[in-house]
């Protein structure tokens, strides 16, 4: 009794019960925005009557200094003078508890680089008690002069003067061969992937007929055959397509009928046989279309280069292989509410998504500066970059997105009002898990209770009516995954690399 | 080989994965590998898999090798003493997280005791599985997994310190409690989130025992001077928020006291609490609807109107106001600058809030149940230390809810406080049964904490010892005075007429569909017609056409528009219908109402289509404009808002008619459509009169001799299509072949045909054809080709006028500006002659839209939207559908003089009666017509305003409304005269009627006798409770006054609580003795003796009237009989209870659920049988009163002792699980050795599962057997026994076994691979980990059987929330199959068309509440059939 409760007392202190939350806004300013920068790299605005023009892009910082060590929310008054802030002003100012955030621009033309200059691209609300709020960094003390409860969890964001929580959200585990019952008839198993890049997922179902055909279905291709996909993947030979597949003598044998399915003899062939699939009639669209179609849209999660098909080959063989298995009967099919298959959406991955879409989608923020440049330098002006960047763009849609909850893809109540009717409720909020599924259907596996949840959700907490079993709570010392960096990431790799044989 | 994925990328493959996650793990222990990877060889798939990213749900667990965990003491200690942090444990290794697929490799003890050489890691604890609100309750393992759900939901809405900087902060509505205590009986989640901090409680001294069955059905009692202390007192904090904010152009907001002569200017009094500043100061008293904070606002778009008034009258009153309903205090008031640098004022009031009846309380174990009487402590019971309880629970809720933990905390408790310190007692690590005991025992207690009790009535000392100890309790955010609601008349919405929807827009509640079947159920036609009277008009309709007529109140006289003539008839119908019938003509469609002139009523409708001429007819203007408004904001003539198609501003006059607001009902306009269109409707309708008849003769292609074929049958399309031929068998024209390409065209033979030849094609074909061949009467087809279109009215598509003065226009008004738009630009093109192509184009954008105006729903054309991307809901759209007019408006809708509130229980108040608050009672009214005998009454009434029972509002016969205040009353008491109807507070005996949703069977809706009494709940006799199915968890119920003489008639005629009996279900008695009751006349009549002084104490009590006779000593079967009829002879049997009644005494046998109880009262039944509804209803108020009456002075009450069985049966039972469990794993034995035979038809897993499910189905009845053997007569017995609550199934799973835990039916199998959890081992079949609960909630769960009864009461849980809405539908379709079903006088059934259904009502004409009990022989019909 005692020795667990003082584990327990030190994860508490430790940890505290929002951990995962906090991390995870962390891991977003220190390394994703970073990431997403270097991704984006530079800014090309086309402008034919200066040359060349480029924008480099460099570090990037967020805040403005508070102290000797921290740098955290700053506000701007209505008469242009910018103090930092803290949360309970926000709360009774109706303001946003935001922290700007800078970029280093070097625009570059025909070559020559012009003077750095660090532009402010936008606010990002800050998270409460997160690496950069002046809360963290409070003793008790300190926290009740400033009008804050000391045991006020945090990990919440202040929009508008209201405090918003962005619940997890539980989805289906992303690039995992699935395999499940199907629903349609003649279709013996299907496999399901959902192969996610860059917040965006792409899904794909693999099905094998009653004759013994497996096709799939990704993007807009419908039950095309899989060899076909495969061939032009460049398993030009029928035996290439076989050792990639198992091996396992039973599921070659399985298979073999499907390799009469395509006529083409090299990857060009097949490509042009996909075109004929898709029926595209215009010559010259034909080729990149479906090269674009492999490259793009199939499988995103394994890259979006040519060089990447071999592996998309590879990945599709064993997908292939696994539902051949379960029709022999030699591999169960996979258990969708066991919790492996789940993944929980946390803060920082939300705003990844909400980021890049503000930054890079259309209409975009670097749309935009390209836009304006154009525009400007026709009128034969060649404005200062401080001046384009508008950096309400980011900062409006970024806080509109968490005061309203509907995020990119049309996915609503993604932030919520956090709930202050009781300690207990507050806390309980911050530790909500909610699952997509529509609460208007049975879903009867998915509201059940799973044995996997043990430890990680609380088996008892859940709304009673509709949305009973879809709504769930954290169990106390659930965590959950922020990642692996990069360079842990290259550490396993080597690792592994020794250990495993590629094929 | 092994395949490797790493992160969703197949990696490579392997030949011994086993060795390559040993190396990957030992490095992560290490510390060489992030702590974030998860690596995992999953056999079953022969793969592994290894994971960095984000978003994988992980534990931690103590890390073993070689059977023994890695923590040590040293650890502890040094993380004790905060040399150590949690870090430093991931990072040596220590402890680890496993995420959901790491963990199928791993074996985890729960305890270190359990621990061997495989097992891979240690649970830290079992504590863990559960979250922050979960693990707040005390004693979770010992209650039911439902409970704990219900715990945990109630411990976050309980009232307390939610954070304790709230003086500073500004949320919109908050709760505070006053003085907030941390439980006595903790758990460590309390030490953990420091919750001394935020406490949301009070600990309370609790007495489990009936009291007078004001606490039956979940209420509590609370001891009034503990109120008055303080306990359970909080405060409810409300901010309010003004902002001075700019505009463009210059213009702004301004906070101050508003000037007079503004828009909307209140008057000087409202204004009065304001100073300068124009915001109150803290501290003022605010009551109903002052302003908080003064404020007005330019009017942003002005109208043509406002070109002339000054300027004053172009500001408008913005002030906020106090919520409707609410008196507060200022608390404190922040003034400060918004982000646009703007004025920003936030108000807080406050509003102290004293527990009162109906507020919701709740234990931490899910027993929740409102305050249902407040009484001081003069008159509760008291200990003989003289300690006196603060809140008196009910034993009937302990043994079907099988909360033990309940009871375990108030001994614990009971503990603490003796010891003067809080108990910890967290999940799985219990303050133990026995340590209870023993101390309670030690401080010279009860082990089981019962003590005596005196009654304070007359000192005498009850029967029985009470179990009497402390509790947490918590007030949760639920309070009455935020429900209770009512309304008389009010608000309606512009678009409906009927009342506007929620309680803080003055709505009416709604009398939906469900309810509306309930009064068709008991006959109440008039009832039904009053309560839907809300959005009554009167309408003037020609005789001849059947449409609306208009009423011109210049020339003052009321015509036709389509036929000129001025024969009308006045009628009166719901505000909804008329709406109803301009939509139907918006489509087209041309509803003919016929009357019936001598009622006065609608006789029938005829559907036709309107015709082009028709339409020119009754049109008061032709549209063509696009625009809606000119500069000045004033409508364009012409255009869509055209002043000529009526008005809805008020203060407007219509230019048709001359009639104001709601005089004028509107009137349609037209649209000229450059080039005609189809009807989406009837395009399926065009097709086939188009491919059946000849497109050069124009008859249908059916050859002469088959003709009188066709005519014989059925007359269907479908069997027209056979007889088709496909040359014209009279011109012998070759036909073309028609094809139809949804939504809206046609092809033949490849070529499009245009709405114009549609239309040409259509007017050549004959009327006789149509009739014959299509059925269509009364209409042309080609009409269905539309050339003009109407415009419906402005008041079937009233434009808002938004808080900021912008004008925001209904859905129907953007499709129709759409209309006009592309109708316009079409004939421009065509007049300047444009290629046909962009003609095509337009032509088809026309019919598009068009099309979307009709239905915004048709598949395979994309729905037009909103500029913000909404869909438009177009005119189908208002039709179908629950949200719909006919669902929504017609046939259920909201009404005016309803109330809704808390109910509370009062077995004081005769059955068919209703306790109505005063403050509902001030508000509803009953029209009461003033003549000679009643004018002094009235008049007295009047002057005695505001004081209850009072005047609100006085009529004038010339139809002038007044509403009586303290200034005016003395002139309306001496103005009045016979002739005037005044409305007056309802009072004690008015007719209500009293609703429980959902309003599942006729009995849901009741007619009850009003009785006004104080505080905030309705108050209702607990009889009546089951067939409303109410309970006082907190269920709120509504209240309806009938207005007219008529349904006050009705109500009390047909909906009498006394006439509804018996249901016509079962035939049986509904309304009868529930919980108390029946425990109470059980003890009564099986073993209670009083004396003589006693008895008459408790007759008088329960009915004056009877009669004690002299005699010493009374048994309780004769106190019983003293109450039944001197006539009455009955006996009865039920199982081997025998029930004999002779000459009014009960001569043998007891009192139970059979005798007395709702649903199964024989002797209930019996009587209504003989001395009918009224009589019973006076008996069974009487013996409830008896019961309850006797149960107090008997000293009823449950404890842990109840549960409490014989050390020898325990041994019996253990030895009975033990056999079994030994049982079990031989068959598993032999289940793996492939022994097991299958039964046919299923396989050898199946088989098994059988075998499994059938033994332990033995085991539990050889348990169960045995605890009903041996079981002590306790209160938990007597409760099962009488059927007043539990069962003996309750009372086995407490006392030795909960037995096997099902999902679906089957065992648990669903989780890890080959087994449940990851503390198994893989193929591990035994019953512990298949959901076995060998444990009682006596005992307490073990970690696996909490986990797999949470599984277990999720399933249940499901069930209830998921099922229910489905078999809420399966009757909604029932009914809809029945509902026009009639008996007619001459005893036949039959539907709305006068077909006859049955020649006697259910074939035999019996009425099934009069049916005698029995049933049918199925067997015997069955064997005369064989015969």
């Amino acid at each position: 009794m005692n020795e667990y409760m003082s584990l327990l007392k030190s994860f508490a202190r430790d940890e505290g019960l929002i951990r995962f939350q906090i991390e995870s806004y962390n891991d977003f300013i220190e390394n994703r925005i970073p990431n997403i920068i270097k991704q984006i790299k530079e800014i090309k605005p086309e402008v034919p009557d200066l040359g060349e023009f480029r924008i480099k892009l460099g570090k990037f910082k967020i805040g403005k200094p508070l102290g000797t060590d921290i740098w955290g929310p700053w506000t701007k008054e209505a008469d242009g003078s910018e103090r930092p802030i803290l949360p309970q002003e926000s709360r009774i100012r109706n303001l946003t508890y935001s922290a700007p955030m800078y970029l280093e621009m070097t625009p570059n033309l025909n070559g020559i680089d012009s003077e750095t200059i660090t532009v402010n691209f936008g606010d990002l609300p800050v998270m409460l008690k997160s690496k950069i709020c002046p809360l963290s960094k409070m003793d008790r003390q300190e926290l009740i002069k400033n009008g804050e409860d000391p045991d006020d969890p945090g990990g919440y964001f202040i929009v508008n003067g209201t405090e918003r929580v962005l619940v997890l959200i539980e989805e289906i585990s992303p690039n995992k061969i699935l395999v499940e019952s199907p629903s349609t008839p003649n279709v013996t198993n299907i496999a399901r992937i959902h192969s996610e890049r860059d917040g965006y997922i792409q899904r794909h179902i693999i099905e094998r007929r009653n004759d013994g055909i497996i096709r799939m279905n990704f993007a807009n291709v419908n039950k095309i055959p899989i060899v076909i996909i495969l061939r032009a993947l460049g398993l030009e030979t029928d035996k290439d397509i076989i050792t990639f597949l198992s091996d396992d003598p039973e599921v070659q044998q399985e298979f073999y009928p499907n390799l009469f399915e395509t006529q083409a003899e090299t990857s060009k062939d097949a490509i042009e046989e996909i075109a004929d699939f898709l029926k595209i009639t215009q010559k010259e669209y034909r080729q990149d279309k479906v090269n674009k179609l492999l490259d793009k849209y199939l499988l995103p999660h394994l890259g979006q280069d040519k060089k990447n098909r071999i592996d998309k080959a590879l990945y599709l063989a064993k997908a292939t292989e696994k539902i051949i298995k379960n029709h022999l009967k030699k591999v169960p099919k996979d258990d969708i509410d066991h919790y492996s298959n789940k993944r929980l959406k946390l803060s920082g991955d939300l705003l990844e998504i909400l980021f890049r879409s503000v930054l890079l989608g259309k209409w975009g923020l670097i749309t935009r500066i390209t836009y304006n440049y154009q525009k400007l330098t026709k009128r034969g002006r060649f404005p200062p970059l401080q001046s384009i960047v508008e950096s309400n763009v980011l900062t409006n849609q970024i806080i509109s997105a968490i005061a309203i909850g509907s995020w990119v893809g049309g996915r609503t109540g993604v932030s919520q009002r956090l709930e202050r009717g009781s300690f207990v409720k507050t806390l309980s909020h911050t530790r909500n898990v909610l699952s997509p599924l529509t609460s208007t259907q049975e879903h009867f596996e998915a509201r059940v209770l799973h044995p996997t949840q043990w430890g990680k959700i609380d088996p008892s907490q859940t709304p009673e009516g509709a949305t009973i079993g879809l709504r769930k709570y954290l169990a106390i010392m659930g965590q959950i995954t922020k990642g692996a960096t990069e360079k842990e990431a290259k550490i396993l790799e080597e690792i592994l690399r020794k250990e495993v044989d590629k094929k | 080989m092994t395949d490797v994925f790493f992160d969703g990328k197949y990696f490579g493959s392997v030949k011994d994965p086993i060795k390559l996650i040993n190396s990957i793990r030992e490095k992560r222990r290490k510390g060489q590998l992030s702590d974030q990877i998860n690596v995992s060889y999953l056999e079953h798939f022969n793969i592994v898999m290894v994971s960095t990213d984000s978003g994988r749900a992980r534990r931690p667990l103590i890390v073993v090798e070689n059977g023994k965990p890695k923590l040590t003491k040293d650890h502890l200690n040094m993380l004790e003493s905060g040399k150590m942090k949690w870090s430093d444990l991931i990072s040596q290794g220590v402890i680890e997280y496993l995420d959901a697929t790491e963990e199928e490799n791993a074996l985890i003890a729960l305890k270190p005791e359990d621990l061997t050489p495989k097992h891979t890691h240690l649970e830290l604890d079992p504590t863990i599985i559960m979250g922050v609100a979960t693990s707040l309750v005390p004693f979770a393992e010992f209650n039911r997994g439902d409970r704990v759900n219900f715990g945990a939901k109630m411990i976050g809405q309980a009232i307390g310190m939610y954070s304790i900087n709230f003086p500073v902060r500004v949320d919109t509505k908050s709760n505070v409690m006053v003085y907030p205590q941390m439980p006595l009986v903790k758990t460590h989640m309390n030490d953990i989130i420091n919750d001394e901090d935020h406490p949301g409680g009070h600990n309370v001294v609790i007495a489990m025992m009936p009291f007078l069955g004001y606490n039956m059905e979940d209420a509590v009692v609370i001891n009034k001077s503990s109120i008055e202390r303080g306990l359970f007192w909080s405060y409810m904090f409300r901010s309010y928020e003004a902002e001075e904010k700019r505009y463009l152009g210059g213009q702004e907001d301004v906070i101050g006291i508003p000037e007079p002569g503004i828009r909307g200017y209140a008057g000087e009094d409202a204004y009065k609490h304001l100073p300068e500043d124009g915001i109150v100061n803290p501290e003022t008293k605010l009551k109903k609807e002052d302003v908080i904070i003064g404020k007005s606002s330019p009017l942003r778009f002005l109208g043509s109107l406002d070109q002339f008034t000054t300027g004053l009258e172009n500001i408008r009153e913005t002030s906020v106001r106090l919520k409707h309903g609410n008196e507060a205090i200022v608390d404190r008031v922040f003034i400060t600058e918004s982000f646009e640098g703007n004025k920003l004022v936030k108000v807080v009031v406050r509003d102290l809030k004293i527990p009162e009846l109906g507020d919701k309380f709740a234990s931490r174990h899910g027993q929740k149940g409102v305050l249902g009487l407040i009484i001081s402590q003069e008159e509760l019971p008291f200990t003989e230390d003289g300690i006196i309880p603060d809140i008196i629970f009910n034993p009937h809720g302990i043994p079907s809810r099988m909360t033990i933990g309940q009871i375990l905390e108030i001994l614990s408790s009971k503990v603490g406080s003796m010891m003067g310190k809080r108990i910890t007692s967290s999940a799985f690590h219990p303050f133990d049964e026995k340590t209870i005991r023993e101390t309670l025992k030690k401080y010279g207690f009860d082990d089981d904490g019962k003590e005596f009790m005196y009654d304070s009535r007359n000192g005498q000392r009850l029967l029985n010892k009470i179990l009497i100890g402390e509790i947490y309790y918590q007030k949760l955010d639920h309070l009455v005075s935020n429900k209770m609601y009512s309304r008389s008349k009010g608000p309606v919405t512009l678009l409906t007429k009927q009342p506007t929807e929620g309680k803080s827009k003055m709505g009416g509640l709604r009398l939906g569909e469900m309810e509306k079947d309930c009064l068709i159920a008991h006959g109440a036609s008039l009832l039904l017609k009053e309560r839907f009277d809300s959005d009554k008009i009167m309408i003037s309709i020609c005789k001849d056409c059947g449409l609306e007529a208009i009423n011109d109140r210049v020339k003052n006289k009321k015509f036709c528009p389509m036929c000129g003539g001025s024969k009308t008839i006045d009628i009166d119908m719901s505000y909804a219908f008329k709406l109803l019938l301009d939509e139907l003509k918006s489509m087209g469609i041309y509803p003919k109402i016929v009357v019936d002139e001598d009622l006065g009523i609608i006789d029938k409708m005829i559907f036709g289509v309107l015709t082009p001429e028709m339409i020119k007819k009754i049109s008061a203007s032709k549209i063509s404009k696009t625009e809606l408004y000119d500069q000045e904001g004033y409508p364009i003539e012409g255009g869509l808002m055209d002043p000529r198609l009526g008005v809805i501003d008020p203060g407007l006059r219509c230019r048709t008619c001359g009639g104001t607001v709601g005089d004028c009902k509107g009137h349609f306009g037209y649209l000229e459509l450059t080039k005609p269109v189809i009807h989406v409707n009837y395009a399926k309708l065009i097709y086939n009169i188009l491919r059946f008849t000849c497109r050069k003769c124009n008859k249908v292609l059916i050859s002469p001799d088959d003709v009188e074929k066709f005519k014989s049958g059925k007359k269907s399309m479908k069997r027209l299509k056979t007889f088709i031929k496909s040359t014209c068998p009279y011109c012998k024209e070759k036909q073309g072949k028609i094809k139809y390409i949804k939504p809206t065209s046609y092809q033949e033979d490849a070529e499009i045909l245009s709405a114009v030849q549609v239309r040409e094609r259509l007017e050549k074909i004959p009327d006789s054809e149509l009739q014959h061949y299509f059925g269509l009467k009364n209409m042309r087809p080609e009409n269905l080709v539309l050339t003009l279109l109407p415009i419906p009215p402005v008041t079937v598509r009233p434009s808002i006028t938004l808080e900021t003065g912008e004008r925001s226009e209904d859905d129907l008004t953007h499709k129709l500006v759409d209309i006009v738009r592309i109708n316009k630009r079409l004939r421009e093109n065509i007049e300047l002659g444009a290629p046909d192509f962009i003609i095509q184009d337009l032509w088809e954008l026309l019919q598009y839209h068009v099309a979307t105006y009709m239905n915004n729903e048709i598949t395979g054309v994309p729905p037009a939207r909103h500029r913000s991307g909404r869909v438009l809901k177009t005119l189908a759209q208002r039709l179908k559908t629950k949200e719909g007019r006919f669902r929504s408006n017609l046939i259920g809708k909201r009404v005016n003089f309803s109330a809704r509130t808390v109910v509370s229980p009062d077995p004081f108040l005769d059955i068919n009666e209703v306790g109505v608050p005063l403050s509902v009672a001030t508000e509803l009214t009953l029209p009461v017509v003033v003549n000679e005998k009643n004018i002094e009454k009235i008049r007295q009434m009047i002057e005695r305003y505001p004081e209850w029972p009072t005047i609100n509002y006085v009529n004038r016969p010339d139809g002038r409304r007044k509403k009586v205040t303290e200034l005016n009353k003395a002139d309306i008491s001496k103005e009045i005269e016979p002739g005037y109807v005044v409305e007056k507070q309802i009072e004690d005996g008015d007719w209500a009627v009293f609703n429980r949703q959902p309003s599942l069977h006729r009995m849901s809706m009741m007619g009850h006798k009003v009785r006004v009494m104080p505080y905030n709940t309705f108050r209702l006799n607990l009889s009546v409770a089951p067939p409303y199915n109410a309970d006082f968890d907190g269920d709120e119920m509504n209240l309806h006054i009938p207005q007219t003489k008529e349904a006050q008639v009705e109500t009390k005629m047909l909906t009498e609580v006394s006439t509804q009996f018996r249901s016509p279900r079962f035939s049986s008695v509904i309304i009868g003795a529930i919980n108390d009751h029946i425990t109470g006349l059980y003890i009564l009549t099986t073993k209670l003796k009083f004396s003589r002084k006693e008895t008459v104490a408790i007759v008088r009590a329960c009915d004056p009237n009877i009669e004690v006779p002299d005699k010493k000593e009374f048994s309780g079967k004769e106190i019983f009989s003293l109450f039944l009829p001197k006539d009455f002879d009955f006996e009865y049997s039920k199982g081997d209870l025998k029930v004999v009644v002779k000459d009014g005494q009960l001569v043998e046998g007891l009192i139970d659920e059979n005798g007395l109880g709702a649903f199964k009262g024989k002797l209930l039944d019996e009587i209504e049988k003989r001395y009918g509804g009224e009589f019973t209803r006076q008996l069974l108020f009487n013996m409830t009163k008896l019961s309850l009456e006797v149960l107090m002075r008997y000293g009823f009450t449950t404890s842990i002792s109840d549960y409490d069985i014989d050390e020898k049966i325990i041994k019996q039972i253990n030895t009975l699980l033990e056999d079994s469990k030994k049982e079990i794993n031989q068959m598993i034995k032999d289940f793996k050795k492939g022994k097991i035979k299958e039964i046919v038809g299923r396989t050898k897993r199946e088989t098994f599962e059988t075998m499994v499910k059938v033994k332990l189905a033995d085991l539990l009845n050889q348990i169960t057997t045995l605890v009903a053997k041996n079981i002590r007569e306790n209160s938990i017995y007597i409760m099962a026994k009488s059927g007043a609550r539990g069962s003996l199934v309750n009372m086995v799973q407490c006392i030795a076994c909960l037995g096997q835990e099902t999902i679906r039916g089957e065992r648990i199998r669903i989780g890890y691979y080959k087994r449940t959890l990851p503390h198994f081992e893989k193929g591990d079949m035994s019953l512990e980990s298949r959901g076995f609960v060998r444990h009682g909630y006596k005992n307490g769960l073990t970690p696996f059987e909490f986990f797999f009864d949470a599984m277990n009461s999720r399933e249940g849980l499901m069930d209830k929330s998921l099922k229910t809405r489905h078999s809420g539908y399966l009757e909604r379709r029932l009914i809809g199959a029945l509902k026009d079903l009639k008996v007619e006088y001459d005893g036949t059934v039959r539907d709305a068309s006068k077909k006859i259904i049955q020649f006697t009502a259910a074939e035999d004409g019996l009425d099934p509440s009069r049916i005698q009990k029995g049933g049918i022989d199925v067997g015997k019909i069955a064997q005369r059939l064989f015969d």
